[in-house]
C-alpha cells in the first residue's frame, strides 16, 4: 500500500466572509447590514468580499463595484484595510500550528491542516475542528466554517457545505453518495470554463461525471480530466503542502482612469518593477520570465511575455523588460485601463537546474 | 527634385543602408528614407534612421534640380533592385516620387519630410582617425559576445576604450567575454571609453573594405560619429558602467591545449549533431595522453570523436561546454592552432590564437556547463 492511501485527517478552514467579517468586527454599527469590501461605487474596482445580507443580493466576489451598488444601492461599501486583515489572518495561523506544522495555507482565509500526526494526540479530527473554529472566534471574533475528511478535495468540498459557522464531515462510506449529488458548480477544481462544457455534454453533477471513463475525460479536458475522474471517486492523493512553493510573483492594477500616456504607464512599470524585485530578494529568487498583462479600454485583454537565458532580479532590469513589452504592445487606438507584471520561470538560489556557469560580475 | 543615376551606383550606395530602417516603429517616418538632392554639388544623400542609429550615405549623380523628399524604404529599396542595369531616372512630382528606368515607371506616394528627425551635421573638424581595416578586425572579433538580451542594455553593446597606446574592445553575456587589444599610437588628448550599440558597429562592419583605410571619428558626450568613405554614421551611447569584467579572467589556468582550429571545428560540428537541444552540451575528457569529445541526445543517440593530433599539458580534465558558444569562438580564431587555457571543470577557459601577433592581442574566455 503506497503511503498516500493510509487514512489521513485532513481538516479545511475557511473564513466566512473573511475581510467583511473583519470591517463588521470592527464597525459594529455594519452589523446585519450589507458590507461590500473593494472598490467604491463611482470607481472602476471591483468586489473583493462581501457580507451574507449582500450576498442575498446577488453580489459575489469579483463583480465590478458599480454592478453591486445597481443591485444593491443601499449597500455598504468599506475600502479593504489589509493591516486589519493580515493580523486576523496570523492569529489564525498561529492557532492551526498548535495543533500540527502541517498546515498549507491557501490565501490569508483559507488553510488545510493534517492532523492525523497531531501536536495533542487527539485522534478525532472533528473534536480537533470544533476547538480551532471555538479559539479563533476567542481570538478574532470572527467565524470559520470547517471541513473534515480523508483528502483535501473532501474537506474543501465539506467546508462549503454548511457556511457560515459551520462544520461538516465527511465520512469515507458517505463520500461517494455526497459527491453524486454535488452540482458540478460545486466541485472544487472546476473552472467556469470546464463547467459550461461539461453542462453542454450533460454532466450536471457527480452521478454524470461519474459516467464517464477516465479516456474520455482525459479527452475532453486534458490532464483535468483524470483529476475529475478520481475525485469524484473520493481519491484524492494530494498532500498537505507545508512549504509551498512559488510558480510566480505578480502586480498589478486596475487605473482610476483609462490612460493612453506612455509616461504614466512607464511610471507604473516603475513602482511595479521595484515592488516585484524586492519582494524576489527578500524571498531570495530570480526568475527568467517576465509577462505583461494589459486590459484595453475596450476590455480586450493581451499577455505579452519574454523569457531570458540569465536569469534576473533587479528592479531597473524588470523595468527595462516592461517598457520593452509595454512599447510593442501600445497601438495608439485604445487606452489601457490595467497594466499588471508578473515574474516566472524562477530560480531559487542553490538552484542547481541552471547548466550554464555565469561569470560572477554578471549576476 | 530631380536626378538620374546608374542603377549599379545608386544600388551600391545604399545597400546597407536598408538594414538601418526600423520595420516596425511608433514613429512611421522612420520606415522612410530622406532623399535629398543638391544641384550645385550635384550629390546626392540619402538617409535611414531608427532615432539610435542614423546612417548617412552620400554620393554623385547627376542633379538637375535640388530637393528633397521622404519615401517608403521598403518599397525604394525593392524597386531599385529589380530594375534592369541602366540609367534610372527620379523626380518629384507633388506628392510623389516618379521613378523611371528604361519602360518601367513607378510613382511613390511621398511622406512629410518635415517629420523626418532632426539630423546632426557632420563636423569632421575635431576627429580622430583609426586604421580602418583594424577597426574592423576589432569588431570581428568582439560583436558576438555581446548579449541580445535587453534587460541589461550595457551588455547589448561594445565596450570600447581608447588612450594614446592602445585601443580596446569588450563584449560579454555574462557566459563569454570576447576582448581585443590593439596596441597602436593614436593622436588623443585624453584617454576615453564608451559602451557602443553594436548595430551601429556592425553596420560600420559591413561598409568597410580595403579600398578606404582611415576612418575618422568623433566621440561626443551623449553620441559618437563615424565618417568611413560616403558613410557617416551616428549612434548614441549606450549609458552606465560597464563591469569590471577583468576579475572574472583567471590568471593561473595551467591545463593548456594546442589544437588545429579547422580540426576543431570539424569536430565540434560532427558532435554536436546529437547534443541536447536544450543545453547544447558537448563534453571534453582530456588528458595528456588522449582527447575525446562526445555528446548526448535523450532518447536519440550519442556521438564520440577521439582526437590523436593535440598537445595537453595539464591535469586530467572533464569538461562541457555549449557547443554554440565554443563554435562562435573557433570562428573568430585566425591562427591555425587554438590555445585553450583550463582551471577546473566549473572554471572559466581562456582561448587565444596560438601565434600571437605583435600588434594585437585578441582573448576569448567561456564559462563551462555544469558536468551532471
Amino acid at each position: 500500500m503506497k503511503k498516500a492511501d493510509k487514512i489521513r485527517k485532513i481538516i479545511h478552514i475557511d473564513m466566512d466572509a473573511f475581510f467583511a467579517a473583519v470591517e463588521i468586527r470592527d464597525n459594529p454599527e455594519y452589523k446585519g447590514k450589507p458590507i461590500i469590501v473593494g472598490g467604491l461605487p463611482n470607481s472602476r474596482g471591483v468586489v473583493s468580499t462581501c457580507s451574507y445580507e449582500a450576498r442575498k443580493f446577488g453580489i459575489h466576489s469579483a463583480m465590478p463595484s458599480s454592478k453591486a451598488y445597481r443591485l444593491c444601492p443601499q449597500a455598504i461599501f468599506v475600502k479593504p484595510h489589509f493591516e486589519a486583515y493580515r493580523l486576523a489572518s496570523q492569529q489564525i495561523r498561529k492557532i492551526f500550528f498548535e495543533y500540527t506544522d502541517l498546515v498549507e495555507p491557501m490565501s490569508m482565509d483559507e488553510a488545510y491542516l493534517d492532523v492525523t500526526n497531531n501536536k495533542m494526540s487527539n485522534p478525532s479530527a472533528t473534536k480537533i475542528a470544533i476547538e480551532i473554529k471555538q479559539k479563533i472566534f476567542e481570538t478574532t471574533k470572527l467565524t470559520a466554517s470547517a471541513g473534515v475528511s480523508y483528502n483535501k478535495f473532501l474537506a474543501k468540498i465539506a467546508s462549503d457545505l454548511d457556511k457560515p459557522d459551520g462544520l461538516v464531515v465527511i465520512k469515507p462510506n458517505d463520500a461517494e453518495k455526497i459527491l453524486e449529488k454535488l452540482p458540478i458548480g460545486k466541485f472544487h477544481g472546476i473552472g467556469k470554463v470546464s463547467e459550461q462544457k461539461m453542462q453542454k455534454i450533460g454532466i450536471r453533477n457527480g452521478a454524470d461525471l461519474k459516467k464517464w471513463s477516465l479516456k474520455d475525460l482525459v479527452k475532453h479536458f486534458g490532464k483535468m480530466g483524470e483529476f475529475y475522474y478520481y475525485v469524484v471517486r473520493g481519491i484524492d492523493n494530494r498532500q498537505v503542502q507545508t512549504n509551498w512553493i512559488r510558480k510566480s510573483l505578480g502586480h498589478e492594477r486596475t487605473f482610476s482612469e483609462d490612460i493612453s500616456d506612455l509616461k504614466k504607464l512607464t511610471e507604473f512599470l516603475k513602482t511595479s518593477s521595484l515592488k516585484i524585485s524586492e519582494r524576489m530578494k527578500k524571498e531570495k529568487f530570480k526568475s527568467r520570465t517576465l509577462t505583461l498583462k494589459i486590459k484595453y479600454d475596450n476590455f480586450d485583454l493581451i499577455t505579452k511575455s519574454k523569457t531570458f537565458s540569465i536569469s534576473f532580479d533587479e528592479g531597473n532590469e524588470i523595468f527595462n523588460i516592461a517598457c520593452e513589452l509595454l512599447y510593442q504592445s501600445v497601438n495608439g487606438k485604445n487606452k489601457i485601463r490595467l497594466l499588471g507584471l508578473s515574474v516566472s520561470n524562477l530560480v531559487w538560489e542553490n538552484d542547481k537546474n541552471d547548466n550554464q556557469l555565469i561569470l560572477s560580475f554578471y549576476s | 527634385m530631380k536626378f538620374s543615376i546608374e542603377k549599379h551606383d545608386l544600388q551600391a550606395n545604399i545597400h546597407y543602408l536598408f538594414n538601418i530602417v526600423p520595420s516596425k516603429n511608433t514613429m512611421p517616418i522612420l520606415t522612410n528614407y530622406l532623399i535629398e538632392a543638391d544641384e550645385q554639388n550635384n550629390m546626392l544623400k540619402f538617409t535611414a534612421t531608427d532615432l539610435e542609429i542614423t546612417v548617412v550615405a552620400e554620393f554623385e549623380a547627376n542633379v538637375s534640380e535640388s530637393g528633397k523628399v521622404a519615401v517608403l524604404a521598403k518599397n525604394f529599396n525593392e524597386i531599385i533592385n529589380t530594375l534592369p542595369e541602366s540609367i534610372i531616372h527620379l523626380m518629384v512630382e507633388e506628392d510623389t516620387l516618379k521613378i523611371h528606368c528604361e519602360h518601367s515607371k513607378f510613382s511613390l506616394l511621398c511622406a512629410d519630410t518635415s517629420q523626418f528627425p532632426l539630423i546632426p551635421e557632420k563636423d569632421l573638424s575635431n576627429v580622430i582617425k583609426l586604421n580602418a581595416s583594424m577597426f574592423k578586425k576589432m569588431i570581428e572579433n568582439t560583436h558576438f559576445a555581446v548579449s541580445t538580451e535587453l534587460n541589461r542594455p550595457i551588455f547589448t553593446g561594445i565596450f570600447w576604450r581608447m588612450t594614446s597606446s592602445s585601443q580596446l574592445m569588450v563584449a560579454t553575456d555574462g557566459k563569454k567575454i570576447a576582448e581585443f587589444k590593439l596596441f597602436n599610437q593614436v593622436d588623443l588628448p585624453e584617454p576615453v571609453e564608451q559602451i557602443i550599440p553594436t548595430k551601429g558597429l556592425l553596420f560600420i562592419d559591413k561598409v568597410i573594405t580595403d579600398k578606404i583605410s582611415e576612418i575618422s571619428v568623433l566621440i561626443e558626450s551623449n553620441r559618437v560619429m563615424f565618417v568611413y568613405g560616403n558613410y557617416t554614421i551616428f549612434t548614441h551611447i549606450i549609458e552606465g558602467r560597464y563591469p569590471d569584467y577583468t576579475k572574472a579572467i583567471p590568471t593561473n589556468n595551467n591545463n593548456v591545449l594546442l589544437i588545429n582550429t579547422e580540426l576543431m571545428k570539424e569536430v565540434i560540428k560532427r558532435v554536436s549533431l546529437l547534443a541536447s537541444e536544450d543545453t547544447f552540451k558537448v563534453k571534453f575528457e582530456i588528458s595528456e595522453d588522449s582527447f575525446a569529445i562526445s555528446s548526448t541526445k535523450r532518447e536519440e543517440g550519442e556521438a564520440n570523436e577521439v582526437i590523436e593530433d593535440f598537445k595537453y599539458t595539464g591535469e586530467a580534465l572533464e569538461i562541457a561546454f555549449n557547443y554554440r558558444y565554443l563554435s562562435a569562438i573557433f570562428n573568430v580564431i585566425e591562427s591555425d592552432e587554438v590555445e585553450m587555457r583550463m582551471g577546473k571543470s566549473n572554471e572559466p577557459v581562456l582561448f587565444f590564437n596560438a601565434e600571437k601577433e605583435e600588434e594585437y592581442l585578441a582573448k576569448f574566455l567561456l564559462m563551462p556547463l555544469r558536468l551532471a
